[in-house]
Formats: C-alpha cells, structure tokens, sequence
C-alpha cells in the first residue's frame, strides 16, 4: 500500500512540476533557516553539557550590598566560605576553585617568553570536578605540587613543539619557577569556563585568597540535594564564620543571599560582571526560535494552500478510490504520506542549504553554527521533531479536505467543495502576509534602534583612538619611555595610560567620605589612569583639575568622580570633600561628566579615577586620520624595541563601541535572512495560487473579455481578494507588533521612538508584491485569445 | 439478491426540497440483467448510487445480499461495497496517474490482497479482455473504447456479485460502445448481476428486464423483449 502511495505521490510531482517546485522549494527554505537557527539554539542549549555529571556541578553565586547600598550580584565567592562548607555540607561530594589574578604575564622557557592571559589560581581538587581530556600528564599529580603548572594545547603550543615536550620542563611564570605537570585539551567553545594554564593557590600568598568576593566556586552536590536549603547554609558559614570577626570587614555591615545555579544553565542565565566570558542571551534565543517558527509556519501555510487549491485536480482520483473501496482513514493516510514524502525531498534539500550556509551565519552574523549538534540525542530529537511536525501540518488539513469530498459527486462530474476550504485558505493566506508584515516591521524597528545606538553620544571622543591592550611588564614598567618614543611617531597625536578597558572588568569597591560610616559609602568602580586620559579622550571635566603630571600628592591619594558617583555620595560641594577608599584618603579634585563605561544596556555606574603615573596594562593613543596599516606598523616598532616578543593586542575604540551591540546586530542581521526568506516563500506561494487560479479562470477571463472587460477590468477582479486579506492582515499585524516593539524597545536605556512608517511602509509592500505577481499573472492569462480559451473549455 | 422497499430520497437546500426517489419497491435477482431508463432528471443515477452503496436512503428498506443496509454508515457501506460491487461509469474514472495495470489493481489494493495475488488476479483479467499488451500503458494513450474496457476490467477484478454501470456507453461511439455491451453481456453470461442505468434503447436491449422511472418513481417493470415489441408497436 506504501508503496502504492509513494509511485502515486511522485508521479504527481513530476506531472505537476511547477506546483511541486514551489512547494518542494518553499518547504525547503522554510526548513534550511529553521535547521541553520536550530543548529544555533541547540549549540547555545550545550553549553557544559559535556562534562561528566554537569546536572551536579554548581556554580556559587552572590548577591551581596553593603548597608543599605544598592546590590550586586557577582558569580564568585569568598574563598574561605568553602573551606567551612566542605568540612560542614555533606551535601557537597566535590568542590574547585578558581580565581585569575594574573593579567597578562610572562611565560617563559629558556629564551623564548610569551604573554598569557587568564591562568588560574585552583585548587587541587579541579580535575575531580571537570573532568578534561589530558594529553600529557594525569589528573591525579596535575595540582598536587605548590610549583605544578597545567597548560591547555593552545597555551603549551606556544612554547612547545608537542604536549610531550612540554610534559615536566621547567618554566618562569611571574617571577617564580613551574614545572609543567600536564597538558590538558583546550575547553570546547561551549563552556562558560575559559582559562590558558591553571596553577595551584596553596602555592600563592594568603591575602590572594582574601580579597573578598573573588573565586568562580563550584560544588559537585550529591543528588535530591535541596538547594535553596544548601545556598541558606552557605549564607551562614559566610556571614557567621568568615565575615564577622575578619578585620577586613570590620564595621561594614555585608548582607548577603547565595544561590547555587547548574553549570549547564549559566551560559543563558548567568550575565554579571566578572563572567568568564561574555554569556549568551536568552531573549535573542527566543526570539530566534520565534523566527524559526514563523518561516516555517509560512512555508507550511504554502503547502497546506496549494494543496487545497489544487483540490478539483485531484478530485477524480479521490472519487475513484472512494468508490473502489478507500475509507477516508485511508485516503488521510494516503494524502499524509506524500505530505511525508515531499517533506523528506524539502529537508535533505534544506540539510544541503544549512549546511552551504552555515559558514555565513558563523561569518556574518556572528552565530556558531555547527551541524553536529544534530549528531546527539536531543539534535536527532529536533530533527525529528522538526520533520514529523512539518510533514503532519502541511499534510493533515488537505489530507482531511480532501477526503471528505463525495466520491459519487466527483463521480458524476459535479463541482466539488471539501468542507470550509476556500475560508480556510484565505485566513492563512492573511496570517502569510500578517507575519511577513510583522517580520518587516520588525527588521525595521531593529535596525533603527542598532543605528540609534552607535549613533549615541557615548560622552567620550572614540574616533581615532587605538587601545594596545595587555602589554607586558617590560612595557608597562617602561611607560613613559614608551610613550615618548610613541609620541614620536608621525602618526601618533598623543598616549596616555589606564588599567581599564571599555567594556572589561574593573575593580569595584566601597569609596565614602573620609570620617562617614562604611554605610554611607558606595560601590563605584575604581580606574587608574595617568594625567593625559582625560584629554586623550576628550572627557568632560565639570569641576576642579587633573591630575597633575608625577605628582606625588595626586598618586593613590587624590580623587576625580564621574557625577553619578557625586550624586550618589549627595556631595552638594563635591570639592570640599576628602574620600577614603579602603585605607587610601585624599581630596576629592575633580568631577567629570558622566560617560559610558559599557554599553547603552546598562546605566552608568558610580567611577572613581585614581592617579598613576606608570605600570598600565593598556595605552591608549590618539592617531591621526589617514593609513591605520602605517599607524600600527609605527606603533608595533616601537613596541618591538622595548620587547621584541611581545604580540601586540591593538583594538580601535570605535570598534569596541560597535561590538556592544553586536547582539542586536547578530538578531538583525537574522531577523533580515529570515524576513527575506519568509517573503520569498510567502510570494511563491501567492505565485503558486494566482498561477492557478488564472489557469481555472482563464474561461470567465475569456467570456469578460469578450463581452468587453478591459484590462483594468480584469486586473481589478482578479487583485480585490488580495487587497482585502493584506488590509485584515496589516490591521492584526500593526497592534500586534507594536505591542512586542514596544516591549524590546524599553528594555534599551536609550531607544527610539515607535514610527507608524514601520508598519505602513510593510503592508504597502507586501500589497504591492502581491499585486504584481496576480497582475503579470492575470496579464499572462487574460492576453491569450479569449476564443482559445473558450474552445479549450 | 438486491431488494427495496418504498425506497425514498430527498434532497434538501435552505430553500428546496426535491423527491428524487418517491416509495422505490423492486428486486433483483442473482444473475440477472436489468435496465434503468428513464428521463433526465427521473432519478435513476440516485438509485444506482443508492443501489451501489455510495448513497444512503432517506426512507424505505434495501437489502443487500439479505443484509438490510439502508442505516449503514460510509465505513460499513465501503466495506460492503469494495468486496461485492464493481463500477462502471460513463466517463470511465480512470486515474491518469496510474497505469493500466496500476488502475485495474486498485480494488485489490484496498480489498488487502497480497501483490503475488493482486498480480495473478489482474493478469487474468487482462487476458480475458484481450488488453494485456497495453498493460503499462496509461490512460491518456489509450481510446476512449480502450479505456471502458479497462473501467470494465478494473470493475470485474475483485470478482464482485453486482457490478453498476451508469451510462456505460455513453462517451463511446457505436462500435466501442457495441463492444462494451458485448462484454458486460458476456459477464453477465457468466453469473454476474448487472444493473445498468441508461438513456440508450439499443444499449437497454442487452438486459433481460428494464425499470423505467418517471419523477422519482418506478412506472413500468417490462421483460425487455416486451418492452421492445411494446415500444415498436406504438
């Protein structure tokens, strides 16, 4: 029977070939865009998925405030909270921590030194809760020595030929001797996680461990543990036993409330500063997933129209059957099975397309998209999923209009009606175009709000300035020289130096008027910079001075505040007032305009500049226009002179500037494939249909004609159905979309308005698509000889 | 074999209501060969689709191989129909997609046979009928009289007790038509009940007994050589 069905199936599509190609190709683009965007979802869904019992590891998060200040959550720990929790909480079978406190430092093997960021300090105990693949070397002596050092591939590459040669040689790492105890796998992109090397901490100075709320901590938990239950009792350890009485805490009063998140939800629920790396965005997902399912919807909607339209060809065949014995059951089973059939051509098809174009979503839109996640359990779920899904909705309402037509009607040559067809049809024609509508106006609003936020005045000059980031100690310990030398160049205009990046982590910590309670300070982010930030930047300086060149009245003892931190301090005479920030007092000289530190998602954050007149890790220069090959050429020569191994991190501000918004760029740029895709499919399908129709109506065209239609006549006929169901459409999709627009746009500080031209300027176009491909269709049709037309009926 | 009782149909619109069958009391025996005549409009195509089991009554009794079916519902009445009735229509119905072979083959195909049998039995018939040289082919190459043949073919397969013939010449000139008598006459020879609407005289002359129907109602039952020699006399 099967296989009746199938011959049956693909001799229709091979005799109707321009209806299967629009079909076949519509299915086809609406399931390649869905398979590329899925193929992005499921790599964001995998991320730490590949550790061993990821379901038990957790990560320690914080959300603390200090008196009655605004809170913060951070996703690390104090490191002793631990060491009380593990002795205490059976809950906890394994634990690791791990903290970065080397930036940019020297790695070195006989001659040869390279620059590494994001070592880690952990304890011995990391390879029991991720397990790694290690390549030389084994997870038991990996850490066991105060002076092992672990390497990733990448980072032992650098040095070493292969991970064997690496394997037990001895190498300098910020001052002190290593021996290279194993050489690990580089993690897989998709981890939350991101280090180079790992080094033990019980190696390290106590006060490293100290520094507050700094260690990423992790627990294996024993399974059916309660967590809200386990975070209350790692409250207590941490305020009862490593808070009160610690002397670094004294007379602050810290409120803090723990959660413990599964590793395997961080990437997507975990956005805090001081992250590893950059996390994904759960609403984009969503909305992605969104605009997955409306493709599809809209190439299905195609299927399910052609399919009904084209009901009266097939209404001899289902006759005929019916009367030689077919149920209905089996003819729904017949016509679900060539829905199956074509569906399974459309997504080998679409299989084809994502993966020509996985490389321009990865490229382009900046979207990893890696065809093996379908290669897993749930990918191969998916895929099912996506097929079985397709196939059954564009298959099942023709497939039960179809057979509800009267075998003996059909029989005796009268005009057939399956039940609610033609309504049907046109209510998903008008839900075709009301998403195509939404999706453009959509794009639109995205694109405006993208634009709008590069535009902004970020209240700082970022033209032409070139960041050289992490230098290395040579470098920064030979600043100013460097600086000169830099200022020399004839491209350079001017330098400067800070220990901050645009869009980085910085230090936060408490800063408050000299003599004032802990509890009225506030926590602000505190930057070193030397006396020519200020200028080289162009920033606003509202109040009093700079600092001044090599003062040593000015160095770790005199202030600038931006004026969020000003007013958050309720400073109404901010220059007569003296700040303590942790032991380091001095006058408060200067107040800047306030300035974005990150992007315009967030508000601006209380700052606080601090003096200093060398060691940064990152120079900034102010370069002339023109060449910026010369400028980088001038500028790695210079450097080179200084350190010749040294591998410059050059970053143009205005780029960095961009990449925060590289979000909204990325939803963009697939909001435009896939709102293009769904017009190209939803006008195959008004193709497909005005085609037919014509080629049905082609008799009453000729008998108009003939009693003396005109063109405009025709034309008029022939467009009215489509004119109504674009104009319902454009009067559900406008509140509609508005409604959704209104919401993303107020999750940005800085947004643009809502213009009714994003909702008008869709509908026309989508009015004037349509009517263009029904009027060449009509065109085509009306222009052939009225009397052919009526002898061929 | 074939039995009704005050058999009525009526169709109803919003606004009309239109007897097509009025108190229809007639039987038909195994083995026999009648003739439904009758003016356009009379009812005839109503009877045979009720006859046929396509269509159910409004009114009356049929019984059907001694099975009152007239309450059956679609799946009961598909059941019954695909293994004791065969069809033969004016306009042939053969599917365009499916060959020769594929159309004589489908009744098989829902009665469940095995292909092995369906193969057997469909090669029988197309020797029978003189067609298995054009068994691949389909049925826009073949002539209109090539194509009834396969219609009678694809009707006879499943060895039914009764096949139907609505207008079975009707699309045919005179000499296809005059085979495709000669073949359901032949069928009939051979056991099979036929029951045939038609407006030809010459076609109705093939059966042993004609029905003629008036507005819905049966106004004469003849022997067909009484009918004949009535109809020449006046």
């Amino acid at each position: 029977m099967i296989y009746h069905f199938l011959k049956t199936t693909i001799r229709n599509l091979v005799r109707h070939k321009t209806h299967s190609a629009i079909n076949i190709l519509g299915l086809s683009i609406g399931l390649g865009i869905t398979l590329l965007i899925w193929m992005f979802l499921l790599y964001e869904k995998s991320y730490d998925r590949f550790f061993d019992d990821y379901d038990q590891i957790y990560r320690v998060h914080n959300t603390i405030s200090v008196g009655t200040g605004e809170s913060q959550t951070l996703p690390t720990a104090m490191f002793h909270t631990t060491d009380y929790a593990v002795e205490e909480l059976p809950e906890i079978e394994e634990y690791v921590r791990f903290n970065g406190f080397f930036r940019s430092p020297a790695l070195s093997f006989k001659d040869k030194t390279v620059y590494l960021n994001d070592i880690m300090l952990t304890d011995s105990t990391f390879f029991s809760v991720f397990n790694m693949s290690f390549l030389a070397g084994s997870p038991q002596n990996a850490l066991s020595e105060t002076n092992s050092m672990v390497l990733t591939r990448s980072s032992s590459r650098l040095l070493f030929d292969s991970p064997s040669e690496a394997y037990g040689q001895m190498v300098t790492f910020n001052d002190s001797t290593y021996q290279v105890t194993a050489v690990i796998e580089d993690i897989p992109d998709n981890s939350h996680i991101h280090f180079t090397g790992l080094i033990p901490h019980y190696g390290q100075a106590e006060p490293a461990k100290r520094s507050g709320y700094n260690w990423y901590t992790y627990y294996k938990l024993r399974s059916g543990t309660d967590l809200e239950q386990f975070a209350k009792k790692l409250d207590d350890i941490s305020i009862h036993r490593v808070i009160q009485g610690n002397p670094m805490f004294e007379g602050i009063t810290i409120n803090q409330e723990s959660y413990v998140m599964n590793i395997a939800d961080i990437h997507l629920n975990s956005s805090y500063i001081w992250e590893m790396k950059e996390n994904g965005n759960k609403r984009n997902l969503m909305i992605f997933g969104a605009l997955s399912i409306f493709v599809l919807v809209v190439a299905v909607i195609n299927f399910v129209n052609l399919a009904t339209a084209r009901s009266s060809l097939r209404s001899k065949e289902i006759g005929v059957r019916k009367v030689c014995g077919a149920t209905r059951f089996s003819l729904v089973r017949q016509f679900l099975a060539e829905s199956f059939l074509v569906t399974l051509i459309a997504f080998f098809l679409a299989m084809g397309m994502a993966e020509i174009f996985k490389d321009y979503f990865t490229n382009s839109l900046g979207l990893v998209v890696e065809s093996s996640v379908f290669f897993t359990p749930g990918g191969i779920g998916v895929l099912l999923a996506i097929f079985m899904l397709t196939g059954f909705l564009a298959g099942m309402y023709p497939a039960m209009y179809l057979s509800s037509f009267e075998g003996v009607k059909i029989l005796k040559g009268e005009q057939v009606k399956g039940t609610g067809g033609k309504g049907f049809r046109r209510s998903l024609v008008v839900f075709q175009f009301l998403i195509t509508i939404v999706l453009l106006s959509s794009l639109w609003a995205v694109n405006r709000q993208v634009k709008h936020l590069q535009a902004q005045d970020m209240g700082f000059d970022q033209e032409q300035v070139l960041v050289v980031r992490n230098v290395s100690h040579q470098i920064s310990g030979a600043f100013q020289a460097v600086c000169a030398q830099l200022e020399n160049q004839t491209r350079v205009e001017s330098t400067a130096g800070a220990n901050f990046v645009f869009a980085g982590s910085n230090r936060v910590d408490l800063i408050r008027e000299e003599g004032m309670a802990m509890e009225s300070g506030v926590t602000a982010d505190i930057i070193n910079i030397d006396h020519d930030f200020l200028d080289l930047l162009d920033l606003d300086l509202l109040k009093g001075r700079n600092f001044h060149e090599g003062s040593q009245m000015d160095i770790q003892s005199a202030f600038i505040l931006n004026e969020t931190a000003v007013q958050a301090l309720s400073f109404d005479s901010p220059l007569d007032k003296n700040l303590d920030l942790f032991g380091a007092r001095g006058p408060l000289i200067g107040v800047v305009k306030d300035f974005h530190l990150k992007s315009l998602h967030h508000n601006v954050e209380p700052l606080v500049f601090m003096y200093a007149p060398s060691g940064f890790p990152h120079i900034y220069l102010k370069v002339s226009p023109g060449n910026m090959q010369q400028v980088l050429q001038q500028v790695s020569g210079v450097l080179a002179e200084f350190d010749a191994a040294y591998i410059p991190d050059f970053v143009f501000l205005d780029d960095t500037i961009q990449a925060f918004y590289e979000r909204e760029e990325s939803a963009s740029g697939l909001l435009s494939v896939g709102t293009l895709l769904a017009i190209v499919i939803a006008m195959l399908g008004v193709y497909g249909l005005a085609a037919f129709t014509a080629e049905r109506r082609v008799k009453e065209m000729g008998v108009r004609r003939v009693l003396g239609a005109s063109m405009h006549n025709l034309l008029w006929i022939f467009n009215k159905e489509s004119l109504l169901m674009v104009i319902v459409a454009f009067v559900i999709a406008v509140p509609l979309s508005w409604y959704f627009l209104e919401g993303w746009l107020d999750s940005f500080l800085v947004r643009v308005p809502v213009n009714p031209l994003w909702f008008v300027a869709p509908g026309l176009g989508v009015l004037m698509m349509s009517s263009l491909i029904i009027s060449a269709q009509t065109w085509i049709a009306s222009h052939s000889n009225p009397v052919n037309s009526l002898r061929s009926e | 074999m074939i039995k009704t009782v005050n058999l009525t149909k009526v169709f109803r619109t919003e606004e009309v209501e239109t007897t097509a069958l009025n108190n229809v009391s007639f039987e038909i025996k195994e083995g026999e060969f009648a003739a439904i005549m009758g003016p356009s409009g009379c009812g005839k195509s109503t009877l045979l689709n009720i006859l046929g089991l396509l269509d159910n009554p409004s009114g009356g009794e049929y019984h059907f191989l001694g099975n009152e079916v007239s309450g059956y519902r679609e799946k009961q009445r598909a059941n019954l129909r695909k293994k004791n009735i065969g069809f033969v229509f004016q306009n042939f119905n053969l599917i365009d997609e499916l060959s020769v072979y594929e159309n004589i083959e489908l009744p098989l195909i829902y009665l469940g046979y095995s292909s092995s049998e369906r193969k057997k039995r469909v090669e029988e018939v197309l020797d029978y009928m003189q067609i298995m040289h054009r068994k691949k082919h389909f049925p826009l190459q073949l002539s209109g009289g090539q194509q009834q043949r396969v219609a009678v073919c694809r009707a006879v397969v499943a060895k039914p007790h009764i096949i139907l013939a609505d207008e079975p010449t009707g699309n045919l000139d005179s000499t296809h038509g005059d085979e495709v008598m000669n073949l359901l006459e032949e069928l009939n020879k051979n056991g099979t009940t036929i029951i045939m609407v038609t407006h030809s005289q010459r076609d109705a002359s093939y059966a042993q007994r004609i029905i003629r129907l008036f507005d819905g109602q049966i106004v004469t039952e003849d022997k067909t050589t009484e009918f004949v020699m009535t109809s020449v006399a006046k």
